[in-house]
């Protein structure tokens, strides 16, 4: 308890803090670049993209959606 | 989620990726459900780099390139920017070596078929849809093995509001000064789904009966035409106790007494516009402490209270933010 206690008391947040502790968690720009690969958020949505586009799927499939909580 | 830097950031990956139709998606719902979507998956999946495995697990996770056919292309469960390259490579090859009658199916596929039920369907268009992300804050105590492999990591989430439920999170009566408290059910989603420690990989949620607090209280501090302004402070608390695995494969066959827990202090900030009655702007930032570890969490190391923060704004429109919060289904929509 008493390092929970000590953790939270250096990691306050506060009004003053708030931007700090935000600009620190949101990824940086160079950090979200794989963004630009335009994912289509299901299989099928690619499916009916590629069907129509005449073009190969690349998919990344893993335990837990790659593009929310993985 | 390492790979979306050590592999989807590169250039060379990113120029290859031009030539094909990127997606993600959940693999146990490829692999498992029962309709043509994941049918087409089965199709090539079993031609893949996991193909026939059965340990240490069933899971057919990695990357796929194959046509729309069915076709399987190439495949590879990797994190390093080169072998993907040259599977791409190697995909575009067999692509442009498959005869054009076998890349396409026979008709043009339906927008969604039959059978197919995806949790996207309940992205909230008139309500309020936030995207998340979490990372660690600065430790005091800095050098351990974890914290030098991890020690960039962050992740990312939804949540979601339906509209009716965006509208609880104000006053009745919305004028300057009026505070509100954030109904429970409301609260404790942020608490149960969001507020996670998947800064290094993916968890689960917290059962509802772990929620030692979620409090969220709304002030409106101004109302400016037919904007008002608001404020948002609040604190959650969620311990669970029990027997699980923390160290991914090595200890699956050996649960053992666990503790994981959250704690964290919440400020944000609002705007909701009353005539179109939906949020114009909504950001949270909360700070706090998280302790122990879940199966695939990477914290196996790091059990210890450290302290992490997570930021909620709402999600742009692109195709990758409609993506379903990984907890979804426990919100209890229908």
């Amino acid at each position: 308890m008493t390092a929970i206690l000590l953790a939270l008391l250096c990691q306050e947040l506060t009004d003053e803090s708030y931007d700090k502790w935000r600009d620190h968690v949101v990824p940086k720009a160079e950090e979200l670049r794989w963004r630009a690969v335009g994912w289509q958020p299901t299989f099928w949505d690619a499916v009916v993209k590629a069907q129509k586009e005449e073009k190969p799927i690349l998919l990344w499939a893993m335990n837990g959606h790659p593009l929310a909580l993985c | 989620m390492i790979a979306r830097q050590s592999v989807w950031n590169d250039p060379d990956v990113q120029k290859l990726l031009e030539k094909f139709v990127a997606c993600a998606d959940e693999v146990g719902y490829l692999q498992n459900a029962k309709n043509p979507e994941c049918e087409l998956f089965r199709r090539f999946s079993e031609k893949g780099h996991y193909g026939g495995r059965t340990k240490p697990t069933n899971t057919r996770q990695g990357t796929y390139a194959a046509a729309p056919s069915g076709e399987f292309l190439a495949s590879i469960n990797s994190n390093d920017a080169r072998g993907m390259a040259e599977m791409l490579r190697k995909a575009l090859a067999a692509w442009e070596e498959l005869p054009k009658e076998r890349r396409l199916l026979a008709d043009a596929p339906a927008p969604n078929p039959e059978g197919r039920v995806r949790v996207e369907r309940w992205y909230p268009l008139d309500g309020l849809a936030l995207k998340s992300y979490t990372r660690d804050l600065p430790r005091e105590k800095k050098g351990t093995n974890s914290e030098r492999y991890f020690g960039k990591a962050w992740n990312q989430d939804f949540l979601w509001y339906r509209k009716a439920e965006s509208r609880q999170w104000l006053p009745e009566k919305i004028e300057a000064g009026a505070k509100h408290d954030v109904p429970a059910a409301l609260a404790r989603r942020i608490a149960r789904f969001t507020f996670v420690d998947n800064v290094r990989g993916q968890t689960s949620a917290y059962p509802d009966r772990c929620v030692e607090k979620a409090e969220v209280a709304v002030e409106v501090t101004a109302v400016e035409g037919d904007v008002a302004s608001l404020t948002l402070t609040g604190a959650t608390r969620a311990v669970e106790k029990g027997k699980w695995s923390i160290a991914g494969f090595k200890d699956m066959n050996s649960p053992s007494e666990q503790e994981r827990g959250v704690e964290m202090k919440l400020l944000g900030r609002a705007k909701y516009d009353v005539k179109q009655e939906k949020f114009v702007a909504f950001e949270f930032v909360a700070v706090g402490t998280r302790w122990g570890a879940t199966q695939y969490n990477g914290r196996s190391e790091d059990v210890e209270p450290s302290p992490w923060g997570v930021v909620a704004a709402m999600t742009g429109d692109e195709p990758a933010d409609r993506v379903a919060p990984a907890f979804a289904w426990g919100y209890g929509w229908r």
